[in-house]
């Protein structure tokens, strides 16, 4: 019994040893919240290894905070808590930097040890604002884009190395992929389909259409104008007149891609890696921007940013060393090949590594061009979850043929807007 | 007691009527099995013929890698010993705490015990997301987060456990405990050494769900740590999940192998004292 007794003092001792910071070295310890899984997240983890091999005074802490939403359930809890990190790479960032607990990497983005910013895309730091302001450091984006399947397209008689440019070639393509192959009188291969965020693609038409999502000043959501409608009118068209597209199967459409059921898919550029794998070379994939509507092409970007909180002057700084390392020119290269997001420099694209990756993967060439030519940030709002959620519920009346895209767009709008009413201010 | 008595073996079934039971059964099981044998197929796929047309049951090329690549793509085994730990130790606490509640508010009468009763009930139809904040804010208050404690404490006392254990024991007769309490039992003696082996199958049923919530809890945990060493193995799983592209579904379904592996390993065990406790609680019927 007396000598459990010593064990557990001796445990006890050495538990307590071990939590008493050792002097002398002076290492700071940074605790970094990222919410990428899968490749991406081993790719921010390896990248956090080598900052702290280059950095022998930071200590780096990765902590992996699960999917976007979990993330940000862990942001509100921990600003409530006071318990914030000193960074993340987060969702809707902007929105949580200006919170009481955040802060703008403005004063550091500016300061001795800076960047150029002219050197980040302008549409970046707009997708990176608040009210106007820059609180947040670009990081992993992506814009949505057409993947196609030039096998099919031989098939079908289209030319694969002309992709369709307008919404009309866009249904005329489709309607000569949609087939029924074994003539059981179902259709078996689709012209096209989305994959999940069914919201992305109608934000797409809607900027195609010279429509917008939400007022700048983020007062009112306007996807319910004319322009609005008439886009959710041509998704309609797309499903229910020309019966190009399966209603409500967007949670399976990169399977049907992939196994070769379905000629176009709209899905994110981020997902290019991913759907090379999984084709496994069994078909030739082409990537091409979404197709032009009425005032030309546009899409809207998505994706995650480095987020500031409020800790010490030193903290922050350190905290700063971190942002701007991830995003040096090299390193934004390394990250893009590496997981296919979008470099969000002009220097990074310049660089050896980054052109000889497009030189050996020239379907990477598509999304940065799509970023420089015609991708814009929408605002960043409190209310984006309802948004979406109400729109891809509208999308999901009128694909049934529950609802006209009109009175399906304006419930959502109201909806929306009801909520914004009781923001705080 | 009824209950308790229709469980006994069913002697009069005709050959015709239990062959049909059995083949819906068999038809049951097969709809149960499906997608774990789709898991374990996937996970020893490549990824190339995870999607294709006609599904692929038996990889062509078996890649059993898949397995130790999970195995090194998270720190796993820490993961492993924080959800045994957490698992384990919430349950024996959900049932020693839930069983002493329960029989208190079975048999024990005192002021106040059915709004008490009532009180915890209550306490199920709250959903976990409006509890959330506020129970990480008094982690935080206590400084907790991070730590085991606020992985395990606030699932101590559970009112599922209560609720199935109270109901259980009121169909026990009571004069079991009047016949121990001549016998010189305490109640402390008479709950230990009659009610407690009686309430097998109920125990094990408590214990199971207990754990199984435990061991798949993913938002608690994740909310309420932030260092990779105190994270549990559902947070691992999530390693895996891409947000826009590179979910690594083979490596997915390998961990998802020896994640579940102890679970299965419980109810098989557990499955024992279900069977166990039926027969003792049909010989007293």
């Amino acid at each position: 019994m007396r000598a459990v007794r010593v064990v557990l003092v001796l445990a006890l001792v050495v538990l307590v040893a071990g939590v008493v910071p050792t002097r002398g070295q002076q290492r700071m310890n940074l605790q970094f919240w990222y919410s990428l899984g899968g490749l991406d997240g081993q790719v921010v983890a390896e990248m956090v290894n080598k900052f702290d091999a280059e950095h022998p005074d930071i200590v780096v802490e990765g902590v992996f905070t699960g999917s976007y939403p979990d993330t940000a359930r862990k942001v509100i809890a921990a600003l409530a808590a006071k318990t914030a990190p000193d960074l993340g790479l987060i969702p809707a960032g902007p929105l949580w930097a200006s919170q009481k607990g955040g802060t703008s990497i403005l004063p550091y983005a500016r300061g001795p040890n800076g960047i150029d910013m002219r050197d980040v895309f302008e549409v970046f730091w707009e997708y990176n604002s608040y009210q106007g302001q820059v609180y947040t450091m670009p990081f992993n984006n992506s814009v949505p884009l057409m993947y196609y399947n030039k096998d099919l397209f031989k098939k079908a008689g289209l030319d694969p190395n002309r992709p369709p440019a307008t919404w009309e070639e866009l249904v005329r393509y489709a309607r000569a992929l949609t087939r029924d192959v074994n003539a059981d009188g179902r259709i078996d291969q689709w012209g096209l389909n989305m994959h999940g965020g069914k919201h992305w693609y109608f934000e797409g038409f809607l900027y195609q259409n010279g429509g917008r999502y939400i007022t700048s000043d983020t007062s009112r959501v306007i996807f319910d104008s004319p322009a609005g409608v008439e886009a959710l009118q041509f998704w309609s068209d797309l499903v229910r007149r020309h019966k190009v597209m399966p209603p409500g199967e967007q949670a399976i459409a990169s399977r049907q891609f992939v196994t070769g059921q379905l000629g176009m898919l709209f899905r994110s550029s981020g997902g290019l890696a991913s759907l090379l794998r999984e084709i496994g070379g069994r078909f030739e994939l082409g990537a091409a921007p979404l197709p032009a509507g009425p005032k030309g092409r546009a899409v809207t970007i998505g994706g995650a940013m480095l987020v500031m909180f409020e800790t010490t002057r030193e903290r922050q700084q350190a905290a700063w060393e971190l942002i701007k390392w991830m995003t040096e020119p090299l390193n934004a290269a390394e990250w893009a090949t590496k997981t296919g997001y979008i470099p969000i420099r002009r220097s990074a694209i310049r660089t050896a590594r980054y052109q000889e990756f497009l030189a050996a993967n020239p379907l990477y060439r598509v999304a940065p061009e799509v970023v420089r030519d015609h991708g814009y940030a929408k605002p960043q709002y409190w209310e984006i979850g309802t948004a979406d959620e109400a729109v891809q519920q509208a999308i999901e009346q009128v694909e049934f043929g529950r609802a006209t895209p009109e009175a399906a767009l304006r419930g959502a709008a109201a909806k929306v807007n009801a909520e914004i009413k009781q923001r705080p201010q | 007691m009824n209950r308790l008595v229709a469980v006994a073996p069913l002697p009069t079934l005709r050959t015709g009527r239990r062959a049909v039971i059995h083949l819906l059964l068999l038809g049951g099981a097969a709809l149960m099995i499906f997608p774990f044998i789709w898991m374990i197929s996937t996970s020893l796929k490549d990824i190339g013929e995870v999607f294709t047309v006609a599904p692929k049951w038996i990889p062509s090329v078996l890649r059993f890698d898949n397995y130790a690549a999970a195995w090194r793509a998270a720190p796993f085994g820490r993961f492993y010993l924080n959800s045994i730990i957490v698992a384990v130790a919430v349950t024996l606490s959900q049932l020693t705490l839930g069983a002493l509640a329960a029989y208190a508010f079975a048999r024990l009468q005192f002021p106040g015990k059915d709004a008490l009763f009532l009180l915890f009930l209550g306490t199920m139809m709250i959903p976990d997301q409006i509890t959330m904040i506020p129970a990480f804010l008094l982690m935080s208050w206590l400084k907790w987060t991070n730590t085991y404690y606020a992985l395990i404490v606030p699932n101590m006392v559970g009112a599922f456990g209560i609720f199935l254990l109270r109901q259980f024991f009121l169909t026990l007769p009571r004069e079991l405990e009047d016949a121990a309490k001549i016998d010189g039992c305490s109640r402390l003696t008479f709950f230990r050494l009659v009610l407690l082996p009686l309430s097998k199958p109920a125990l094990a049923a408590v214990g199971i769900f207990t754990f199984l919530h435990n061991w798949n809890s993913y938002l608690w945990p994740l909310i309420v740590t932030s260092t990779t060493s105190m994270r549990t193995l559902p947070v691992g799983l999530r390693f895996f999940v891409a947000q826009e592209g590179a979910t690594q579904w083979t490596l997915l379904m390998a961990a998802s192998v020896f994640v579940m592996a102890p679970v299965l390993l419980v109810f098989l065990l557990a499955q024992r004292y279900f069977i166990e406790g039926v027969s003792i609680t049909g010989l007293k019927g």
